[in-house]
């Protein structure tokens, strides 16, 4: 190693490392510690994911607006419902699921697939 | 010590790629779990979403450019929806004197107007008074939003979601572009790539996106040099603007409704594809490519997380921790950068 070399080798252990700047101008660390962070961070993510599949499941929630109490049920992506028992309600009858509480869009039992969590709204007729 | 060297690479290569092999991984397994994942609809499903998401992104991507950012944006869309589904209607609860749409472009144009106006007040306060664009942008968040609640209180709506939209709205935006396999592309797909294209020209080509790169990366050596800074922040700020008042107009027709909730939180998942595709907070650094593979990676990990049906709970935690994961690599690779 000749004396230039041995120079730029001792500047580059002892150089100070790159200032950060922008949003980070205040933040002050290491390469080392950044390491650390990122992968224990990407564990913690990792984790999060096992746990978010392992309670795999879409809560589909029933309101029945005033009528008889429906349980939830618990379904995968693409999967249909289960008819629950129609709920019923003094003075109304019912005539299906709702997405929306204006009951304006109908849920099809038969053909629309869960996607998400969500609710379902009774639709009440006057008798 | 040459062995040393590589191994040293090796691990700068998995560090600085960590949020893509996780991603990459995570496809992997939902691919394995349901193979239904990499087939057409849910390809095209993602390419939709990707596309839908793709102006807001763009937008913000130039005030992180500046260091800044713009926490306004999901509200902005908010607005600029309601306005659209307002106005495009068949039935005219907020003006209830209407009897006919709007015409289209005139509505475009004044959305794009309104989400101009709210960046040129985001861009002034922060070029003329130097207040940092979180506190700016955080007000201006807020006042939109009550103005979208008082907009929603107009006539005879009193604050209800706004539906019932114009068939020709509808069709302008969401009608088939062309099918694959029996699955139609929406329309706005290709709105989206023209957007990209045009702010990508904007970005590479023209005098402003040089200047923008210059305010972002030193803003003294950029007023030095004879860049307007003002200007060019200002400039930057009303592009995003307008770029969310588009995102308003094409979301309203996409989801076929818009209430106070519209836009709630896009400005999240914009930040957090730019970060992760590369525009550094660190200032001056960032690329439209970047934006557009940030936008799709999220929208693909969350399709993914959402075909295996993981609560939308958890994937708020997932979404936080993505965005501290990008942010801890945007500050590593700027930190080992010689």
């Amino acid at each position: 190693m000749n004396t230039t070399e041995q120079q730029k080798q001792d500047q580059k252990n002892t150089a100070p490392q790159r200032q950060l700047r922008g949003l980070y101008s205040k933040v002050n660390i290491s390469v080392k510690s950044l390491n650390i962070i990122i992968v224990v961070l990407a564990a913690a993510l990792i984790l999060c994911m096992a746990v978010g599949v392992s309670n795999a499941g879409f809560t589909v929630q029933f309101d029945s607006l005033g009528g008889t109490t429906v349980e939830s049920q618990k379904r995968q992506y693409g999967e249909l419902l289960e008819a629950p028992s129609p709920p019923t309600r003094e003075g109304y009858s019912f005539d299906g699921w709702y997405l929306d509480i204006n009951t304006t869009r109908p849920w099809n039992l038969e053909k629309d697939t869960v996607t998400e969590s969500m609710t379902l709204y009774a639709g009440w007729h006057i008798l | 010590m040459a062995e040393k060297d590589n191994l040293k690479k090796i691990g700068d290569l998995l560090l600085n790629n960590a949020m893509y092999i996780i991603i990459a991984l995570a496809v992997v397994y939902i691919t394995i779990m349901r193979p239904s994942f990499l087939g057409i609809p849910s390809i095209v499903n993602i390419l939709s979403l990707t596309a839908a998401k793709l102006p807001i992104a763009l937008g913000i991507g130039g005030c992180i450019v500046l260091t800044g950012t713009d926490i306004s944006a999901g509200r902005v869309v908010g607005l600029t929806a309601c306005i659209s589904a307002s106005l495009l209607t068949t039935v005219f609860k907020v003006f209830p004197d209407m009897s006919n749409a709007a015409p289209l472009p005139l509505v475009l144009l004044l959305v794009i107007g309104v989400g101009a106006l709210v960046g040129f007040v985001n861009g002034f306060s922060v070029a003329k008074f130097k207040l940092h664009p979180f506190i700016v942008t955080l007000s201006t968040q807020l006042i939109v939003y009550g103005a979208i609640l008082m907009y929603l209180m107009r006539g005879v709506n009193n604050g209800q979601t706004l539906s019932g939209l114009a068939d020709n709205y509808r069709s302008f935006i969401t009608g088939t572009l062309f099918s694959i396999g029996g699955v139609a592309v929406p329309k706005y797909v290709l709105y989206s790539l023209i957007l990209t294209i045009i702010m990508w020209i904007i970005w590479n080509k023209t005098t402003f996106g040089k200047n923008m790169f210059a305010v972002g990366s030193n803003e003294e050596a950029a007023n030095v040099s004879g860049v307007n800074v003002m200007r060019t922040i200002i400039m930057v700020f009303m592009l995003a603007g307008m770029m969310y008042g588009i995102t308003g107009f094409l979301d309203g027709a996409r989801i076929a409704s818009a209430n106070a909730n519209t836009g709630l939180n896009y400005e999240c998942d914009a930040i957090a594809a730019c970060v992760i595709g590369g525009v550094s907070f660190v200032g001056g650094i960032g690329r439209i490519s970047g934006i557009v593979v940030g936008v799709l990676l999220l929208q693909i990990i969350f399709t993914g997380l959402n075909f295996l049906a993981v609560d939308a709970n958890m994937l708020y935690i997932i979404k936080g921790l993505i965005i501290l994961i990008a942010c801890a690599i945007d500050m590593r690779k700027y930190l080992v950068r010689k």
